[in-house]
């Protein structure tokens, strides 16, 4: 079946079963391949993606249910890395195999707009992803870190 | 005293001779129909087949791995494990020696030919009704097109004295239908056609009916106004089926129905636990005909009035940031439920179950609610493919308290209805649960 | 030292024009580079017939070619600063490829000379030889730019400078990029290659602490991974191997699922005949990835693959491994092996066994670790085009080298038809070593020849097809003399084939002990395949003997971390007793805490093969607390450490922080289940892992350091200590000695009672 999606702003079809996970529609049928493939039962985290503006586990994310939504990947937030985020990431040494850390950041930032000056206990709820590298310390200052560069 | 002694030996001796015409009749055989007739010539394969899948034989008499119908599967009773026999043509340990008239016994009576009577885990309760005409269609299929296996039927451990089976006569006299389904001339040829697949070969009164004190089934057709209203049965609850208004199933429309049954999905749910394997074995493999008239027979059935469930969109709202630090129960379903299941609790299409609204949400026992959050969710087979969608078991990664504070949460947001669950009720569950395997179990009939 | 010689003496040093004009010094060897930049899979093969070690290109750019994955670590950006330091461009100019490792066979072992296997990612990816080789090369491009600027501009090329890309006379005030410059200094044959800087002529390494170079791709979903090879004609294929390990494919039926969408056909891999003869050397034995009985579907997508692979009837003969019932008849079996006499003598001085017939107080425990798989955030996957006449991989390895060979071994063609191509890796911790990933990849192209095939493990796959951490067990018995501090010991310990005995006989405490008997047995008959996990061996083994000094500790009635200065002062690298007093006066040991928590100690080396002045020597105070019901929290841990010296501060304050999670997550929450010879857990549902929650404040101290002279690895150390101070943390507050691993499995009751 013909899907039409809307991706980062832009119309894109997919040609796929209607049960088919978002993810795999971005990856493969897309050639976005940001949005990474971890589980595949929304436990890690690592293919979050925005529908609507909220951070989605896309690998449990029928491509049927995100017609309709406006759907932001990694390569969308900003592709010329200009986001807050990027910049922090990039400046804190955040990464370090980095294969979590687009799905870490696509839910960082969903956060951030829900909750501008996020205290630990809401990234503890809200960033629930898993990073096999644990660089959850350095992920947790520099989402304290982008929250005050953008309050400023 | 050499009174009284006389007296306790006339009571002995009677009490012998009642016993002795007890186990008489606990082990007789009772008529068959079919009793002096050869069967008939071969049928085609697909209709005894149709009836097999219909009566749901394989879920119990196949193993995952083992050959079909060779038995082996252990169910857990109160009173013990049993096992499901080998029903394979193989003379020695399947059913091959069976005459037409033995198979009936077996099927709609529960007595094997030489007079033992079955645990009432195989449903003849509601076998009993199988037409005449079906129950010759099973016998064709079991013995001419089902390979015969020898493989020896495992020993229950049921101890004595309750693994003596002859009292179970006694409760079939009191409890058990022993007639054929009798269609109702008031009703169309659709509403009778679904009463028979519900209550003879679907025997969806083993769990969605409550039993009594002594285990049977409160009603077997719909003049009893406790069949199919739903009933708690191994840490599953089956809701009520019944209804064309109310809670849960009962907002369901007769096309969502079939879609449930067919393929396994509909917008209000997904399957899931007992019914799972019922699904997967059974009504996937059914006509859209038969279905159809099931959902058709369904919604007859007269429900007591409830307040109907109301959306409320609080939560989501909540979820959205702002969450109190003493919510354990929305943060451990913002953490890990709302990725699938939707900060709105809407799910995602028919292919993610909602939990705002849903039947087994809303449901007076918990356990459904808690089992699955525990034990995740089998592999959904519709049509031959395996489902991209599977609820995984949180016993790992979730404490009883949290489970407790997550199912009460779910059973409270949205406009649901249910009550709270208690760490206690979590751990009871936790110990006499598994997990469900992430695999594609499919049992295979040929 | 004897590697730099080795270098300048064979004259490796040569510099040529490359594409474009670029200027490339190599260590003459051609080149065929996959790209880790943002312009994957275009291969820079236009005229550029070297394998360089450096490029740099009319407008400046410098490409470094790095011979060594970086899995997460920062091999990449470590590469890079090397020739940074020497050749003085701008950090920003600098961009990287993976160099090949075809060639490096092709050319005699021209790469893998130079400090071990080329890309084979382990804790010494950057060490001397390497940095060497980076550092020579860039100080000879430097050179010749120099003297082509001086040439040119008329005057003597010492006085020429060199700074942030810039070549400047100061006398004539003229100055000019590096561009300007190198095709003419592409044309200087110097007289000698210049010597790289010594350690106090370092203005970059050691002062400068980049971030790694590749975040800005990663952060941008630009970077590619093995997973998000993308290419013409590509198909993609969902792999099943035998459930249990081992085990035989007996029949499957395709006409199940040929009409499935997009599905194109079912390949059968076969299982590699063992006594099949090695068609080319391989850097480590081919045995670790011999491919076992799989079944693959390939269809036009991923989730059509996998879907029609979920639905394919397949019958397995299970084989021998099915005999393990349950998780609980290895363990049986392991701890078994412990407590019997007759194991390899891995050490054995003075007389233990008279020692413990003598009384005294005497100590016996006996310790267990499970089964436990790496986990990697991406799952294992690799893509292979094999044609008649070439074989071509994309891979996410940590070892391409070995996936070389094992190509060449697996489709029978020449090593002259084979290439691999390195992309990002998304975690390894031990587990992309072997190359049985990438194997059973070119066993399923195989089927399939002419188009490049995907092939994905699902995470199931991934999870119970691994190289796992072996179970280990322990038994050790233990004498204290009237100083309380061990006389005697002696240690029996076992596993699985294949375990590691890293950190049994060469670490300290059965160096410092008088009397010591160290045995080791093999399980050999579990099936079940291993390989390193982060601190192979380690990760058990400190466990074991940091947990018996607690208990040493408690029995001579002294404070834990006191009694280890007191122990651990015997011996003769003063690096432990350093981090011991650091972790006191760091930690806040000894201060109050509330009810219910308590800290605990312990210590360990990496590396350190029975010698002083060795590997990295790391300690870790673990604050821990355990709830009224039972659950234990981690609020703080205090590391110390001591690697010699560091070169990238912010670098090794990362891998420290990582791995001290890792370790944590190890001892807490890590183990694999049998049943039936199959493993159990399949996701992260089951196999849980710590996430930002319940992450504790981690605090690195530097001041351990002794400033010895190495630079030591640094990913490793925390992992093995954690596990223990956390354990010897909850003793304090519950009276519970955990000497099983993972903790979570511990009924605590009612914990600290709080």
């Amino acid at each position: 079946m013909s899907f039409t999606l809307n991706i980062n702003g832009n119309e894109m079809e997919v040609d796929a079963a209607p049960e088919t996970p978002l993810l795999w529609a971005l990856r493969d049928h897309l050639g976005l391949t940001g949005t990474k493939f971890g589980c595949g039962i929304a436990q890690c985290g690592a293919c979050t993606v925005h529908v609507d503006g909220v951070a989605t586990r896309s690998c449990q994310f029928p491509v049927e249910a995100a017609v309709g939504s406006e759907i932001t990947t990694i390569e969308g937030l900003d592709p010329q890395g200009g986001h807050v985020l990027q910049k922090v990431w990039t400046e804190m040494n955040v990464p370090q195999c980095g294969y979590c850390q687009s799905g870490m950041v696509m839910a960082v930032a969903s956060l951030l707009k829900d909750i501008p000056e996020p205290t630990d206990a809401d990234i503890d709820l809200y960033v629930d992803n898993i990073c096999r590298c644990g660089t959850y310390p350095r992920v947790r200052a520099a989402i304290h870190r982008a929250a005050e560069l953008m309050k400023a | 005293m050499k009174k009284l002694g006389r007296f306790l030996g006339r009571l002995l001796l009677a009490a012998a001779i009642l016993a002795g015409l007890a186990i008489w009749y606990g082990t007789r055989l009772p008529g068959s129909p079919f009793d002096g007739l050869e069967a008939g010539p071969a049928l085609p394969v697909e209709t005894g087949e149709y009836a097999a899948r219909v009566s749901d034989c394989v879920a119990c008499h196949s193993t995952e791995h083992g050959p079909p119908f060779a038995g082996g599967l252990p169910m857990g009773t109160p009173l013990g494990t049993i096992h499901a026999t080998n029903i394979t043509p193989d003379p020695d340990y399947g059913i091959g020696t069976y005459t037409l008239a033995d198979f009936d016994r077996a099927v709609r009576r529960g007595v094997a030919p030489d007079g033992r009577r079955l645990y009432p885990a195989m449903p003849y309760t509601s076998y009993a009704k199988l037409t005449d005409e079906d129950v010759a269609a099973l016998y064709d299929y079991f013995m001419n097109h089902v390979k015969p296996v020898a493989q020896p039927n495992p020993q229950n451990d049921i101890p004595w004295p309750l693994s003596i089976r002859w009292p179970l006569e006694f409760w079939n006299l009191a409890l058990a239908p022993t007639g054929t389904y009798q269609p109702d001339p008031a009703q169309d040829g659709m509403w009778n056609r679904g009463a028979y697949l519900v209550q003879a070969g679907g025997h969806c009164g083993a769990c969605h009916t409550p039993r009594n004190a002594i285990m049977a089934e409160k009603g077997y057709d719909e003049t009893a106004p406790e069949f199919l209203a739903g009933a708690l049965l191994d840490g599953w609850y089956a809701p009520s089926l019944r209804g064309a208004s109310g809670n849960g199933v009962g907002r369901w429309t007769e096309e969502e129905l079939v879609s449930f049954l067919k393929r396994g999905r509909n917008r209000h749910a997904v399957v899931f636990g007992s019914m799972m394997e019922a699904f997967n074995n059974s009504t996937a493999f059914m006509t859209n005909e038969d279905l159809e008239a099931i959902a058709h027979y369904l919604k007859s059935l007269p429900r007591a009035p409830e307040p109907e469930w109301q959306y409320d969109g609080s939560t989501t709202a909540a979820l959205a940031g702002g969450i109190s630090a003493d919510s354990r129960g929305a943060q451990v379903y913002l953490q890990k439920c709302s990725h699938c299941h939707g900060r709105d609790g809407k799910g995602r299409g028919e292919f993610v179950p909602p939990l705002a609204g849903a039947s087994s949400v809303l449901a007076g026992p918990a356990d459904s609610v808690v089992n699955i959050t525990l034990n995740g969710a089998g592999r959904v087979v519709a049509g031959g493919v395996p489902d991209s969608y599977r609820m995984p078991p949180y016993r790992v990664t979730l404490s009883d308290r949290d489970i407790a504070a997550v199912a009460t949460f779910v059973r409270q947001s949205w406009g649901n209805t249910g009550g709270p669950v208690t760490s206690e009720e979590v751990a009871r569950l936790r110990a006499h649960t598994d997990p469900f395997s992430d695999a594609v179990i499919l049992l295979q009939m040929r | 030292m004897t590697e730099r010689i080795k270098l300048s003496r064979r004259g490796f040093i040569t510099a040529v024009v490359g594409a474009g004009g670029a200027l490339v010094m190599g260590i003459s060897r051609p080149l065929m580079a996959a790209t880790a930049g943002a312009e994957p899979w275009e291969t820079p093969s236009d005229g550029t017939a070297f394998t360089p070690w450096i490029k740099i290109d009319t407008a400046g750019k410098v490409t470094v070619y790095v011979t060594h994955p970086d899995i997460g670590n920062g091999v990449i950006t470590q590469s890079c600063a090397y020739v940074r330091e020497e050749l003085e461009c701008r950090w920003e100019d600098i961009r990287a490829e993976y160099a090949a490792p075809e060639r490096d066979h092709a050319m005699g072992s021209a790469y893998s000379a130079v400090g071990g296997a080329l890309a084979y990612f382990s804790g010494r990816s950057t060490s001397e030889p390497r940095r060497t080789a980076f550092m020579t090369a860039a100080a000879g491009a430097r050179e010749r730019l120099k003297a082509a600027a001086a040439a040119a501009w008329g005057v003597d090329a010492g006085e020429v400078a060199v700074a942030e890309g810039l070549l400047s006379h100061a006398a004539s005030g003229r100055s000019a990029p590096f561009g300007e410059f190198v095709q003419a200094a592409s044309q200087v044959v110097p007289e000698a290659e210049p010597a790289p800087k010594t350690r106090e002529q370092w203005t970059f390494l050691n002062k400068v602490d980049p971030a790694k170079i590749q975040i800005p791709e990663i952060v941008t979903g630009k970077a590619v991974y093995g997973i998000d090879v993308r290419l013409p004609g590509m198909v993609y294929a969902a792999l099943r191997q035998s459930p249990v390990m081992g085990g035989t494919l007996v029949s499957y039926d395709f006409e199940a699922i040929r009409n499935m969408p997009g599905v194109r056909a079912v390949v059968e891999v076969r299982p590699t005949d063992p006594g099949e003869p090695d068609r080319i050397k391989s850097p480590f034995p081919m045995g670790a990835a011999m491919n076992g009985s799989a079944i693959a579907v390939i269809a036009d997508h991923y989730w059509q693959a996998r879907t029609a692979l979920d639905a394919l009837p397949v019958v397995w003969d299970d084989g021998p491994g099915a005999k393990w019932k349950t998780t609980g008849m290895i363990e049986e079996a392991v701890m078994a092996a412990t407590r019997q006499p007759g194991g390899t003598v891995e050490l054995s001085v003075g007389d233990v066994e008279a020692e413990f017939a003598m009384g005294g107080t005497i100590l016996e425990a006996e310790y267990m670790t499970p089964y436990c798989d790496q986990v990697q955030m991406e799952p294992l996957n690799c893509t292979v085009m094999v044609s008649d006449s070439a074989a071509e991989v994309w891979t996410p390895s940590q070892h391409t080298q070995q996936v070389f060979a094992l190509t060449v071994q697996e489709t029978g063609l020449a090593p002259e038809q084979v290439k691999v191509h390195q992309t990002y890796v998304g975690g390894g911790f031990g587990r992309r070593v072997f190359g049985d990933d990438s194997r059973m990849a070119v066993g399923v192209a195989k089927g399939y020849k002419g188009v490049p095939v995907h092939v994905i493990w699902s995470r199931e796959e991934s999870v119970r097809q691994g190289r796992y951490r072996s179970i280990m067990g322990a038994s050790i018995k233990a004498k204290l003399g009237d100083d309380g501090l061990p006389v005697a010991m002696r240690t029996r310990i076992s596993g699985g084939p294949g375990y590691f005995t890293m950190g049994i006989a060469d670490t300290v405490l059965p160096l410092i002990v008088p009397n010591v008997q160290v045995e080791s047995q093999v399980v050999s008959d579990i099936h079940l395949k291993v390989g390193p996990l982060r601190g192979p061996g380690y990760n058990s083994t400190v466990f074991f003997y940091e947990s018996i000094v607690d208990e040493m500790a408690r029995a001579a009635q002294e404070d834990p971390l006191d009694y280890r200065i007191r122990l651990y002062d015997r011996w003769e690298d003063k690096g432990w007793v350093n981090i011991l007093r650091v972790l006191k006066e760091k930690s806040g040991w000894g201060q109050p805490l509330p009810a219910g928590h308590a800290r605990g100690v312990s210590i360990g080396n990496w590396g350190m093969g029975g010698r002083a002045h060795h590997g990295t020597t790391l300690g870790a105070v673990v604050h821990a607390e355990v709830t009224s019901h039972g659950e234990i929290r981690v609020h703080r841990i205090d590391v110390a450490f001591d690697t010699g010296r560091v070169m990238n501060r912010d670098a090794v304050r990362v891998q420290l922080e990582g791995g001290t999670i890792f370790g944590l997550n190890l001892a807490l929450n890590e183990k694999l289940n049998i049943e039936n010879g199959r493993i159990v857990e399949g996701n992260y549902d089951e196999y849980p892992v710590i996430r930002m929650a319940d992450t504790p404040e981690i605090h690195i101290h530097f001041e351990a350091l002794t400033d010895h002279d190495r630079y030591d690895e640094i990913g490793e150390p925390p992992v093995g200590p954690v596990g223990p101070a956390l354990a010897n943390a909850v003793f304090h507050i519950t009276g519970k000695q955990m000497r099983t691993q993972p903790f979570r499995e511990h009924d605590l009751g009612q914990g600290g009672g709080v």
